[in-house]
This record gives C-alpha cells, sequence and structure tokens, in this order.
C-alpha cells in the first residue's frame, strides 16, 4: 500500500473531522451529540484500520521505517519549512497508543459528558487533540513537531478550564499555559538552532541512518540543541522543577485527565527526547542532566504522592513518579525500555483513571472482603525516619515540595509586581498625552433626555437632543 | 484566684456557645459512603418555610427559590397557569394603593405578568439605544391600557415623557449606610483588593482532607491522634520551609502557641482579643469564618458530635481544633497584607461604592416599566402626591426579586396540587376503598419509596389478581446487621432510630467448610487487589507494574469501556466461579429465658436475635400499620430495595432510606423468616393477629438501579407453595422489565420506543457502566406521599412520583398506627424531599454542583477538581429532572384525626405547621381538604381523568412528567 497515503490519511482523518466539527459550528449547526459521536467513533475506527494496515507495510515488507513528504509549506529564503512524516519503530507503537486511547476514551465520553452544556466544545476539543498528537508523534521533522506539540497544549488548557464558570479550573489553567508557553521556548529555539547549525530538521538529514553513522550535530551545538529540547520535555513531561501544574491539571473532566495526563499529553516530552536521543547520546551533559532530573522527579513525586488524601491528585503524582523513571530510562538511552514503559503506563494510567469516581465503590468491596483490616499503610520508608525528620518531611509534602510556593514567591510575584509598575507608568503616560478616554463619555441622562430643559412635559418643547 | 477564674471560664462558656451556635448553619452530612437525605435547611426549620429560605439565601448568599427566568419558561409552556396566579395572590392582604383604583394585587399580578423587564445599571444604555427603551412603549400592552398610558401624545413623546416624569419623581438618593465586614478578610478585601481567603482556605483544605482522610493516602498525617489543633501545630510550626508570602511568620505564631501550651480554645479566645471583637459579635464573627468552607467545617463538626460515622479510622475531631487553626491564619494572614493597618482597628465602616447614574436611572425605569404596564400617563405621575408617589414606590420596592420569585414558587406549586389532588378526588368517588374480601393469589410488600410505584403498578397491570402494599422499608426490624460477607455490623434502620439488636448472617452447618473457603478466597483477593492498587502508585512497584503488567489492563480498559454490560456480567461470573456460596442462615433467635444476660449480648452491649414475643411484635406491628390484618394470601413477599452502579460516589443516596442508607435485603429476609416461625404466630394469634396456617413469607431484593429481582431461602418454600411462588417470581421478572422500560423513558440516552427487554439491557449496563453519572434518577422524580389504602391509587398511574404507605383508617380507632407511620415516614420522606428541592434551586451551592470534575478524598466526601471545599448536598445529575415543589403528604382520614396524629410528634407537627410539608386530608368519606395556615378548606372539584389501556402506551416515547391516568385493566379489576 502506499505509504504517503495511510501517513497522509492518519492526520487528515481527525483533522479533517476536526475542521469540519469546527467550521460546521462556525456557520451555526448546532448538532445533537449522536452525530457527533457517531463520526468521531467511525474516525478513530478508520485511523486503528490505517494504523493496522501501517503495521503490516512494516512488518511484512521488511521496512524500518514509512516516509512521506508532501512538498513544501513555505519557503523563506534558504529555509523551507517541508511536509514530511514518519512512522517508524519509535514512532509506531506511539501512534497504535493514541488512536486506542483516543478511540476508546472518545466512546467513553459519550456517556460520561452526556447532556452536559459543553458536551460539543469537548468533542471539538478531543478530535482537535488527536488530530495533534498524531501529527505530533507521525512528523518528520522537528520543525512539523511543534505544531503537533502546540495543538496538544493549548487542547489541554482548553480542556483544564472545561468548567470556565469557575474560578479555580481558569487560574489553573492559566498557570498550565504560562508553564507551557515558558517551556515551549526551548523547543522552538532547539529547532531554529538545528537550522542555525545543519541547515535542516528533518528526520532524514539530521538523525543517524544508512548513510549516515552519527547526527551531524556535534560538540557544543549537540550539547545546546540537546539541552533545549530538555526544556520542552520537561515542561510538558511535569519534571522538577516544573511540575507543579499537573495536580492543577485535575480541574477538567475525568476522561480529558486520563487521556492527557494518565497517557498522551505527559508522554510527549518523553517522546521527544526519545526522537533526539542521537542528539542526546551526542552530549553527556545533557544525558546525566535528564537522569538526574528524572531521578529528582521521581523522588519528588513519590514523596509528595503518598501523602495526597484524594483520588486525583495521587494518580497525578504516581503518573509524575513513572515519567521520572522514563527520562532515567532515556537518560541512559535504553530506548526500547523506555517505549515499553510508555505504553505499559499509559494503559494502566489510563484505567485508573477512569476508574477513579468509582474508588469509593471499590474500596469499599476491598476492604469487606479483607474483613475490615486492610494493613496499616505508610510503615515502610517512614518508620526508618526519626519523628522530627518525618515531621518535616511531611510539612515540606503538603506543600508539594515547596515548587509553587517558590515560583510564586520568587518569579511570579516579581514579574506581577513589575507588570504593574509598568501599568501605572503606561497610565500615566497616555493621561500625560491623550487625556482620559472616558472624559468625551456622553452622560446617560442627557441621553435620556430628563435633564431640566429636555423634556416636553417639563418645558413643553420637544427634545432637542435626537 | 477567684476573681481570675470567672474571668477565664466566662469567655470560655460564651465562646463555647457562639461555636454551638455558628455550628448550627453548617451542614449535616457524614461521610458520604452512607448518605442520609436530610432537610438542608434543617437549621431554619423552626420558622415559615417561605421565610426560612429567604433568611437562608440571606446568610449563606443562596438563592431561595427557582430563577423567575426558569418560572417564566414554565409559564410559557403551561406549567404555570394565570389562574394559579390568580389564586396565590388572593389569598394574600390587598390594598389599594393609588387613588382610582390600582390595588395591590393587580400591581402584584402586572409584575408577575407581563413582568418587569430586566433593566438594569448594566444594561440600560444598551437598551436605551438598541432596544428603543425610550422610544416606544412595552409592546405587550393591551389597548385600553396603551391608550391610558400614551393619554393622546405620540409614542416616543408619551415615553420619554414618563421616564423623566418618574425619573424627577424618585426621591434624592438616600445615603447608602456603610457595611460593618463581618471579619477580618472583608476588610482587607475592601481596602487592599486581596482576598485572604484564597490562600487560607487553599491551606485548611489540604490540611483537613489529610486529617479527616480514611485510609485513601498511603502517609497518613503525622500526630493526628492528638487532633487537628495539635498536628497542625506540629506541622506548621516546623523551621527550614518556605511559606507563602501571605503566610509567612506562620511558623513563630504555631511556635509561640507551642510554647506557652495553649489549647485550641485559648489560641481562639487569644485571637479574638487581638481583632478586639466584643463578645455580642462572636457569634456573625465565627459564622462567618465557618460559612467560608462550610463543607470541611460541617464535617469536622459532625464527627466531632457523631464520631461512630467515620468509615475506618476514628480521628478526634473538634470544631475549636479547625477554629483554631482558621483564626492563626487569619490574623498572621491580616499581618502580612502591609497596606489592611492595625489587626484591632479591622471594624472600620466598609464605604460603599457611590451610586452611579446608571443605577439611578435603572432605579426609575423600573418605575418607568411598572407606569407602562398600569397603563400611568406621565401626567398621572406628575399629579400625585409626594406620600402617594413615595407609597407607590414603597408598594414596587416590597415585591422585590425573591417576593415575586416567592409568588411563583406558590403558583407552581399550586399547579401541582390540582394535578394531583383532583384526579385522586374524582378516582376516589368511582371506587370502593375496602380492601376485597377475594384472597389473592399473593400479596407484595414493597418499600414506601416512590420509585417502587412503578414496579408495583407494573406487577399489578401483569398479575391483577396480586395485591401490593407498602411499608418502610426495615419493615420494622432495627437491627445492627453482619452479612457474611460484611467485615462490620452496621444499623439497618432510619437514623433516628439505635438498634438494640445484632444478628448475623452465618453458613449453615453442612456449609462451615464453603464459607471458609470463600473467606479465605477473598483476603487474598483483597491483598492483590490492595497492594496492586498502592503499588501501581509508588515508584519501584509502579515501575515494575508498568513494565510487566501495564499492557494486561488493555483488556478491562476495552472491555470496560466498550461493553460495559457484557463486562460486567464476566467479572461477576468469574467471582461466581473462584468463590464457593455458601448456604447460609440468621441468627434470629434469642433464648426467651436468657434474654436480658449478658451471655446473650455481643461486644458492642447489643442484645443478639430476638425473643418470640420480640419478632411477634415486630411482624405484628408492620402488618398492622400497613393494614394487613386479615385475608392474607398463601404466599406474601417482602421486598427490600438498593442500587448498584459505579461511576457514582453519592451510590448510598440510592439506596433505602429507612434503611439507614444501605440496602435492605437483609430486612426483608429477617422480616420473612420471622413472619414463618410457628411459635411467632403462636404468639401473634394470642395477640389478635391470624395469620392462616397455609400462609408462607419470602424475602426478597429489588435493586433500583439494575432492577434485579431476587429472593432469599427459596429452599425452605414448602412445596406445597412451589407453584405460587413460581408465578410470583414470573411475573415479578416481567415486572421488572416493566419498571425499567418506564425508568428508561426519562434517559435521553436510551432509544425511543424500546422493548421492555432492550430496557432491561439498558439499565444493567447503566450500573456497570465506568462512565455514567446518571445510572438511575434516584428520588429525582418524588412529589408526592400518600398514606391510605392502595385502593385509593390501584389503577392509577402516579409516574414514580409518589410514596406510597399503606394505611387503613378503619383499622385505626386510636391512630395509634398513622402516628408511628407519620412520625417515622414523615421526616424521612420530607427530608428527601427538600434535599431535592434545595440541591435543584441552588445546585452550585445547596448541591454539589456537577459530577463531572468530582473527585473521591479521603473515602469521607467529592472535591471539586484538584482541591475545593468538601461539597455537601446532592450533583445536578441526581437532580436535573426534579421539579422543586414540597412534599404533598396526603392521608386518609379525616382532617381532625390526621391533625391528632400529627401533634403526636414535635418533628411532623413543625414541618407541618411550618408548611415544609403540604398536607392534605382524604376523609374515610371520600371528601378532600387542603391544609392552609391552620385552616382545612374543601376541595370538590371534580375532573374527566384521562384513561389508557397500559401504562406503557401513557408514557413511551415521553420524557418529560407525565399526569395521572387511569390504567384500564388494573383500575377495572380493582373496582
Amino acid at each position: 500500500m502506499n505509504e504517503s497515503l495511510l501517513l497522509g490519511l492518519l492526520i487528515l482523518l481527525p483533522g479533517g473531522l476536526c475542521a469540519a466539527l469546527g467550521f460546521g459550528w462556525l456557520f451555526g449547526w448546532k448538532p445533537t451529540e449522536r452525530p457527533v459521536t457517531r463520526l468521531t467513533t467511525i474516525c478513530y475506527s478508520l485511523v486503528l484500520l490505517v494504523v493496522a494496515a501501517m503495521w503490516w507495510e512494516l512488518l511484512g515488507n521488511g521496512k524500518t521505517q514509512l516516509s512521506a513528504v508532501y512538498g513544501d509549506w513555505f519557503h523563506v529564503g534558504h529555509y523551507h519549512f517541508p511536509l514530511a512524516l514518519w512512522a517508524d519503530f519509535i514512532s509506531l507503537p506511539l501512534l497504535t497508543l493514541s488512536a486506542l486511547l483516543v478511540f476508546l476514551v472518545s466512546v467513553f465520553s459519550r456517556r460520561y459528558i452526556h447532556r452536559d452544556v459543553g458536551f460539543f466544545r469537548f468533542f471539538m476539543l478531543l478530535n482537535l487533540f488527536g488530530a495533534g498528537i498524531l501529527l505530533f508523534f507521525a512528523a518528520g521533522s522537528f520543525d512539523l513537531m511543534i505544531g503537533g506539540w502546540e495543538i496538544v497544549g493549548i487542547t489541554s488548557v482548553l480542556l483544564i478550564a472545561f468548567f470556565q464558570h469557575r474560578d479555580d479550573p481558569v487560574l489553573s489553567a492559566l498557570r498550565v499555559f504560562a508553564t507551557y508557553r515558558a517551556c515551549d521556548v526551548g523547543l522552538l529555539t532547539g529547532v531554529v538552532l538545528m537550522h542555525i547549525y545543519v541547515g535542516t530538521s528533518e528526520f532524514t538529514e539530521i538523525l543517524p541512518n544508512n548513510i549516515q553513522q552519527h547526527t551531524p550535530l556535534l560538540g557544543s551545538a549537540a550539547t545546546i540543541t540537546a539541552f533545549l529540547l530538555l526544556l520542552a520535555a520537561m515542561g510538558k513531561a511535569a519534571q522538577v522543577p516544573v511540575s507543579g501544574w499537573l495536580p492543577r491539571a485535575m480541574e477538567g473532566p475525568t476522561p480529558s485527565s486520563a487521556i492527557f495526563y494518565g497517557a498522551l499529553s505527559v508522554h510527549a516530552g518523553a517522546y521527544l527526547l526519545l526522537r533526539a536521543q542521537p542528539i542526546i547520546a551526542a552530549s553527556s551533559f545533557v544525558s546525566e542532566s535528564i537522569i538526574v532530573i528524572g531521578l529528582l522527579t521521581a523522588l519528588h513525586a513519590t514523596f509528595v504522592g503518598r501523602a495526597c488524601p484524594d483520588a486525583k491528585n495521587a494518580l497525578a503524582y504516581a503518573s509524575m513518579a513513572q515519567l521520572g523513571i522514563i527520562f532515567i530510562e532515556i537518560g541512559f538511552g535504553w530506548q526500547q525500555l523506555a517505549l515499553w514503559h510508555i505504553a505499559g503506563h499509559a494503559l494502566i494510567r489510563t484505567l485508573q483513571f477512569l476508574r477513579a469516581p468509582s474508588m469509593l465503590h471499590d474500596h469499599h468491596r476491598v476492604h469487606a472482603a479483607a474483613g475490615g483490616h486492610l494493613g496499616a499503610t505508610g510503615i515502610y520508608f517512614e518508620s526508618l525516619l526519626p519523628q522530627r525528620a518525618q515531621h518535616w518531611l511531611y510539612r515540606l509534602a503538603l506543600d508539594r515540595g515547596h515548587h509553587d510556593t517558590f515560583l510564586d514567591r520568587f518569579v511570579v510575584g516579581p514579574v506581577l509586581h513589575l507588570a504593574g509598575w509598568m501599568r501605572r507608568i503606561e497610565g500615566k503616560w497616555v493621561d500625560y498625552f491623550g487625556g482620559n478616554i472616558n472624559g468625551h463619555h456622553k452622560p446617560l441622562a442627557t441621553k435620556a433626555g430628563v435633564l431640566t430643559g429636555q423634556s416636553s412635559l417639563l418645558q413643553n418643547t420637544e427634545s432637542a437632543d435626537v | 484566684m477567684t476573681v481570675e477564674r470567672t474571668n477565664n471560664q466566662e469567655p470560655l462558656q460564651h465562646l463555647q456557645h457562639a461555636i454551638d451556635h455558628a455550628a448550627h448553619f453548617l451542614p449535616d452530612q457524614g461521610p458520604i459512603g452512607v448518605f442520609i437525605h436530610h432537610n438542608t435547611l434543617h437549621a431554619f426549620q423552626h420558622l415559615k418555610f417561605e421565610d426560612a429560605v429567604q433568611q437562608a439565601a440571606r446568610l449563606f448568599e443562596t438563592e431561595p427559590f427557582m430563577t423567575e427566568a426558569a418560572f417564566r419558561k414554565d409559564f410559557a409552556a403551561g406549567r404555570i397557569t394565570p389562574e394559579n396566579l390568580d389564586v396565590v395572590l388572593s389569598r394574600e392582604a390587598d390594598a389599594e394603593i393609588l387613588p382610582g383604583g390600582v390595588t395591590r394585587r393587580k400591581l402584584r399580578r402586572a409584575m408577575l405578568v407581563p413582568g418587569l423587564r430586566a433593566i438594569a445599571a448594566d444594561n440600560i444604555e444598551w437598551l436605551m439605544d438598541e432596544n428603543g427603551l425610550l422610544d416606544f412603549s412595552r409592546p405587550d400592552l393591551d389597548s385600553a391600557t396603551r391608550n391610558d398610558l400614551l393619554a393622546g401624545k405620540d409614542e416616543r413623546t408619551a415615553i420619554r415623557d414618563l421616564f423623566a416624569a418618574c425619573f424627577h419623581r424618585m426621591p434624592k438618593s438616600e445615603t447608602v449606610s456603610p457595611a460593618m465586614p463581618q471579619r477580618p478578610r472583608d476588610a482587607v478585601l475592601a481596602a487592599t483588593g486581596t482576598d485572604t481567603d484564597e490562600i487560607i482556605n487553599t491551606w485548611l483544605i489540604r490540611l483537613c482532607s489529610t486529617f479527616l482522610d480514611q485510609g485513601q493516602s498511603y502517609w497518613p498525617m503525622p500526630l493526628r491522634e492528638q487532633g487537628f489543633y495539635q498536628s497542625v501545630c506540629a506541622l506548621m510550626s516546623q523551621p527550614g520551609l518556605l511559606p507563602p508570602s501571605l503566610l509567612s511568620g506562620l511558623k513563630n505564631v504555631f511556635q509561640r502557641q507551642q510554647l506557652k501550651r495553649m489549647t485550641s480554645a485559648e489560641v481562639v479566645l487569644d485571637c479574638l482579643n487581638k481583632l478586639d471583637a466584643p463578645q455580642v459579635e462572636w457569634e456573625s464573627l465565627l459564622t462567618a469564618e465557618l460559612l467560608s468552607l462550610p463543607g470541611w467545617a460541617g464535617l469536622m463538626h459532625k464527627l466531632e458530635r457523631e464520631p461512630a460515622l467515620v468509615p475506618h479510622e476514628p480521628i478526634p475531631c473538634s470544631l475549636m481544633d479547625f477554629l483554631a487553626v482558621r483564626m492563626t491564619l487569619t490574623l498572621v494572614a491580616f499581618e502580612n497584607v502591609k497596606t489592611s493597618g492595625e489587626i484591632s482597628q479591622w471594624r472600620q465602616p466598609i464605604l460603599p461604592a457611590p451610586v452611579t447614574e446608571a443605577e439611578q436611572m435603572a432605579e426609575a425605569a423600573r418605575v418607568f416599566d411598572v407606569a407602562q404596564l398600569l397603563g400611568l400617563s406621565a401626567e398621572k405621575i406628575q399629579s400625585l402626591s409626594r406620600d402617594e408617589f413615595n407609597s407607590f414606590l414603597a408598594e414596587i420596592n416590597a415585591f422585590g426579586d425573591w417576593e415575586r420569585r416567592r409568588v411563583w414558587h406558590l403558583a407552581y406549586e399550586h399547579w401541582h396540587e390540582l394535578e394531583i389532588l383532583r384526579p385522586l378526588l374524582t378516582y376516589r368517588a368511582e371506587i370502593d376503598p375496602r380492601r376485597s374480601a377475594n384472597r389473592p393469589a399473593a400479596q407484595v410488600i414493597f418499600c414506601i419509596d416512590e420509585r417502587e410505584e412503578s414496579v408495583r403498578r407494573a406487577l399489578e397491570e401483569i398479575a391483577p389478581n396480586v395485591e401490593t402494599l407498602g411499608a418502610a422499608g426495615f419493615f420494622g426490624v432495627a437491627v445492627n446487621y453482619q452479612g457474611l460477607d460484611d467485615a462490620h455490623g452496621a444499623a439497618f434502620c432510619p437514623v433516628v432510630v439505635t438498634p438494640q439488636h445484632a444478628i448475623q448472617e452465618r453458613p449453615s452447618e453442612s456449609d462451615q467448610h464453603l464459607s471458609n473457603q470463600r473467606q479465605s478466597r477473598r483476603k487474598l483477593w483483597a491483598q492483590i487487589a490492595h497492594n496492586s492498587f498502592i503499588g501501581s502508585r509508588t515508584l519501584v512497584r509502579g515501575w515494575v507494574g508498568a513494565l510487566g503488567l501495564g499492557w494486561l489492563s488493555v483488556f478491562p480498559l476495552v472491555t470496560r469501556v466498550l461493553t460495559p454490560r457484557q463486562a460486567g456480567n464476566l467479572y461477576a461470573r468469574l467471582g461466581n466461579l473462584f468463590l464457593p456460596s455458601p448456604n447460609t442462615e440468621l441468627t434470629l433467635l434469642r433464648d426467651d429465658t436468657a434474654s436480658h444476660e449478658k451471655s446473650a449480648e455481643n461486644a458492642e452491649g447489643l442484645l443478639l436475635g430476638f425473643t418470640i414475643q420480640e419478632k411477634a411484635d415486630r411482624v405484628a406491628g408492620t402488618l398492622r400499620a400497613a393494614g394487613l390484618i386479615e385475608n392474607h394470601s398463601r404466599l406474601v413477599a417482602i421486598m427490600g430495595h438498593g442500587s448498584t452502579s459505579l461511576n457514582n460516589p453519592h451510590e448510598s443516596a440510592h439506596d433505602c432510606g429507612a434503611c439507614g442508607g444501605r440496602r435492605g435485603s437483609p430486612n426483608a429476609r429477617m422480616f420473612a423468616a420471622m413472619a414463618n416461625h410457628p411459635q411467632v404466630r403462636e404468639r401473634m394469634s394470642e395477640q389478635g393477629m391470624n395469620i392462616p396456617v397455609d400462609t408462607w413469607f419470602v424475602g426478597g431484593y429489588h435493586d433500583t438501579c439494575n432492577d434485579v429481582v431476587e429472593f432469599f431461602d427459596t429452599s425452605a418454600i414448602p412445596a406445597t407453595h412451589a407453584d405460587e411462588f413460581a408465578k410470583l417470581a414470573e411475573s415479578l421478572d416481567r415486572a421488572r422489565e416493566a419498571n425499567a422500560l418506564e425508568r428508561a423513558r426519562r434517559f435521553e440516552a436510551a432509544y425511543r420506543d424500546t422493548t421492555p427487554k432492550a430496557a432491561l439491557r439498558h439499565v444493567e449496563e447503566r450500573a456497570e457502566h465506568l462512565a455514567e453519572p446518571r445510572p438511575e434518577y434516584g428520588h429525582a422524580t418524588n412529589a408526592v406521599c400518600v398514606v391510605g389504602r392502595r385502593s385509593l391509587t390501584r389503577g392509577l398511574f402516579m409516574d414514580r412520583r409518589a410514596f406510597l404507605i399503606s394505611y387503613d383508617p378503619d383499622r385505626d380507632p386510636k391512630l395509634d398506627s398513622l402516628a408511628a407511620i407519620l412520625g417515622a415516614a414523615g421526616p424521612v420522606c420530607a427530608g428527601i424531599n427538600l434535599e431535592y428541592y434545595f440541591s435543584f434551586v441552588d445546585n452550585e451551592r445547596y448541591g454539589c454542583g456537577t459530577k463531572l470534575p468530582h473527585n473521591v478524598t479521603g473515602l469521607v466526601g467529592v472535591m471539586n477538581g484538584q482541591g475545593s471545599d468538601l461539597r455537601t448536598g446532592l450533583p445536578w445529575q441526581m437532580v436535573e429532572v426534579h421539579e422543586p415543589v414540597r412534599l404533598l403528604l396526603i392521608v386518609e382520614n379525616t382532617p381532625d384525626n390526621v391533625m391528632n396524629a400529627v401533634r403526636r410528634s414535635a418533628m411532623v407537627t413543625e414541618l407541618v405547621e411550618n408548611r415544609w410539608i403540604r398536607l392534605a386530608t382524604m376523609s374515610p368519606d371520600g371528601s378532600l381538604h387542603v391544609y392552609r395556615d391552620g385552616e382545612f378548606e374543601p376541595m370538590t372539584e371534580i375532573v374527566p381523568l384521562p384513561q389508557t389501556a397500559t401504562s406503557p402506551d401513557w408514557f413511551l416515547g415521553k420524557l418529560e412528567h407525565l399526569p395521572i391516568a387511569r390504567v384500564a385493566a388494573t383500575a377495572a379489576h380493582a373496582s
């Protein structure tokens, strides 16, 4: 079968559906729930078939990768943006996983979001996310990866703020958005550097293959580029010290928490590093950094997670702990292990997130079956520490390792302070030059004609103000 | 010394007193695993309903009634008629408010319909610019009014003049009196714009949720056995940590308190001193502080009063501790907001924002709008004296938003009252209410629950020779029961009753080995399940699990999501294969002689089992109250009920309220076993209750979510009764399908015009669906309660809206049965009804909002998202189809007798006299009276009763509430 057809369909099916729904909405189409869910189910069933065909193509013909180039999007001087797609033994498992999980979560949400005012919005965003994550995993160049990466980011933020009538979800979404944007700078500048150093970001040229044994990025070029990619990956994968957003992301509806923070979105950062593995391997500094960050994250998350008494935060930190280990695996260069870990973790965590609202029911059953004695928890590691240290650590865990407090006090606070100061200065400037805009507003009473002299009743003249 | 002591003690007593009062306003909901419906506004029950909801709305900042927009929508849809409004207005005092025949009633009627337009400060300019507010008269005026209004002038001039006249006649805006801050946070917010609650609540939520955790977290809060305050104090005074900027210095404050060894009460007193709050204001200050996080404070208070409610781990809760922490945080945060000044000076009046021009205009526009409705021209307004205009204005203001909604609400209820009472009266005239002398093929006693109305009706349609009765679902058997698979015993009775007896389910002797095997395998499974739950969340075990077993999750994930019903069946079948099911028996009997000796008690001081006399009392009492004193059929089934569902932290709210939020199956089984006991029969007949020797009782269970019906101890049914039992079981099997069909009509996700079998599959799927936020609609349709003979309602389609309590007025000369029924069922039904009312009218604040972001915390409740106040009340998905009307209680007896019975319970008297329940009586002679403000008003109007061949013909394909109809088949048989 045709490689470019398969790869194209993979993106076009969900992308097309999302675009169709979006334009329909824009032009006043108000669909009922059933057509939306049917189209989504059909779409992802087809995507699953396409993925199966891709496996067939890859395994049946003994290929190592499928790739297709659909020309360039645009040229600017020496720069051109190639529309290149690519699937190999790293990305295809993740593409399969994405197709399967988006399919399952869309079927799940059909009932979960049923009758909610945001039903259509939810499915629009879920479809957009599906297109984004597939594009990200199937991209053939780092340039195109940015596209998928940003779509995943923005849908993630919009779904955290899904319950937009309350303040907390919106504030949390804003915080996630800020974290994402700050870290995305890494991906963007990293890709720009690739263009500066090598002139391209296509996998075929920047990664080792049949023709070249090594990545053309060497020495400090590799170190800087890889480090910037690491920064981006840390944001998406909620690594220390930018991990504070992950529990806040639990404000959204349960199925979106499952697919984003249990399954796919959080693993996008790991995939970025897997993809850039040859570049990372060229820099021992970055490799070691990844291991250290992963280790810190794993320890931080397992320690904070232990003190979480609620279902969703506990799952968020459990995910974060495994992401830390996945980073360590990548740092050591164990690609296959990391990939297997990602898949297993995504599946187990999705199931747990989807089951989270049934926790009371499940716990009751287990508790009764155990005869009312479930064995005390927390007696293993904690008992090794002196009591004072335990109290100290518990206090630290309660504040989630001080991540957010630190950021609030030393980054957000000063920035807001500076912004407030600048706004005041700006106000003074505007006043100085233009005066107050509100000064020209016509008083309402004049408009209504109730000032003395305007009303026919009071003065017996026609209203002067027309 | 003495002086010092009194000085010390008196404030302490006063503080305790103030806290007790303040705590009264907190939600009364316990841990969510056992959900008890109760009146959300229990603290206001001593007031009249209409006043209570408004007082509460002011205190809690909630809605007292549905919104005016919602009522208008109902008016447009015919759910409220103009006649309803007129009737309600005619019951209230009238007066002439303007010379020339403008009466209060006329004014109010016009302000309701056509009604005031929504004109406010923020939209008035838009209305003027874009909607011609000052260019055209209201389009909905009739021509006479319009002519009066225009008074011969052209429209635009007349309207502009009218507005100008209204504007100029408005009294010069009085200075709005400045508000006093309720608590320090209000002062800080007004002065600086900083909301100290944000940081304080974030911390209190984390601290409370870890403190109250019942085993969800891996690492329990250290020192919590010493109480909330001690534990928080120890943790928060740890050195070398980074506090949020608004709480810097907190460590030192807690350290100082620790050094002085202060108790929590001393801390609160110290804080009140620092705030320089006079004693008279303590109560309002503490109330305001508590209501900032009512869910957590409420649970703390509830567990302080009733520590036995904790599901697993006992925790020393104290509201004083909570306040000590809260007040300490409040003071520290106050000090950290630099510009807020001296702490003792916080009680400065907050100056309100000056009245804007737009607000003045909007005020005038309201009078302007009313003037149009009444056809008052500009000249007319001009001609009023100052006093006349001011009293006119006062009348308009007196009929503000809440007052209008109060009248709307009464009209809404009036419509419902007519919709129920007229058909009942009509039907009563056609029937003979006495029980038939023919022996029915079987009798089935269900719970009074309104969800059982449909299955009773279905059973009667399928098997017209079966008689059904309704009795509170614990069937008079109040016990502490421990089933074979239960870890502990639990009270299976209404919450107001404390059981004195304990009963256990034990394996029969021959099956002891099976039971042992079952329990050891269950323990094994529990170990595996629990360890994998914890393991998957930890670091190393989670890693090994994800690598080795992670991919195995794909099977439960795919099956549970794609085919929930089949997956549920499969896992249940696997469970049955794995776990042997031994035959069991109940430890019912207690030796009469040893009845009060210590040996007969268990560890908690409960009597083990019942004596013959106790059994006879319980069986006879329940049957007598239900009027089943003679003519017992050969087979009598007793059906307990409960509900099974996933994705539903509120699962227990769907269980049997009469069994204390548990499933009523053990009660039904125990009742049947006791009633079949030969000695019990003997004792009963000695006391005048003759049950025929050939009558056999069988206990059963109906699941209101998946509509499963099952029976207990069927192997004990005598061979002579096997045929009858088989027939009844078959009828009930069809009845549950019919019931599923009737329930499915309400679910938008079920296909219309489905078959009974498909409907049953649909409701079975709902119970097993991981994503289903509405496994069932629970009590969402409750509205009516009928206490009387089934003949009053048998053959009527009541749309699952009526609690049905069997009661025979001819058999109750002393009114003992009625008093008992009203005293027990009245508060339970009213509690359910009022909880639904409040959760519906203000779902965000009285209820717990949409379920979709709910997050189970500490096994005690749900929060929104990653951290919020503990959400109490009912979620939107449970109440969305509810009609917020007060319970209409219809009792079959004379008004005098009913009031006599009501007065025997202080609680019921309060509910009835303060109008939390609407009461009507159906006298044995067939006349109907409605209770209004202490008087019984007769109702005589007969209306034609719609008729339908079968229930499905009436409801299929319809989503909305349906009126009462006569179901031909059953009705014919009944009369």
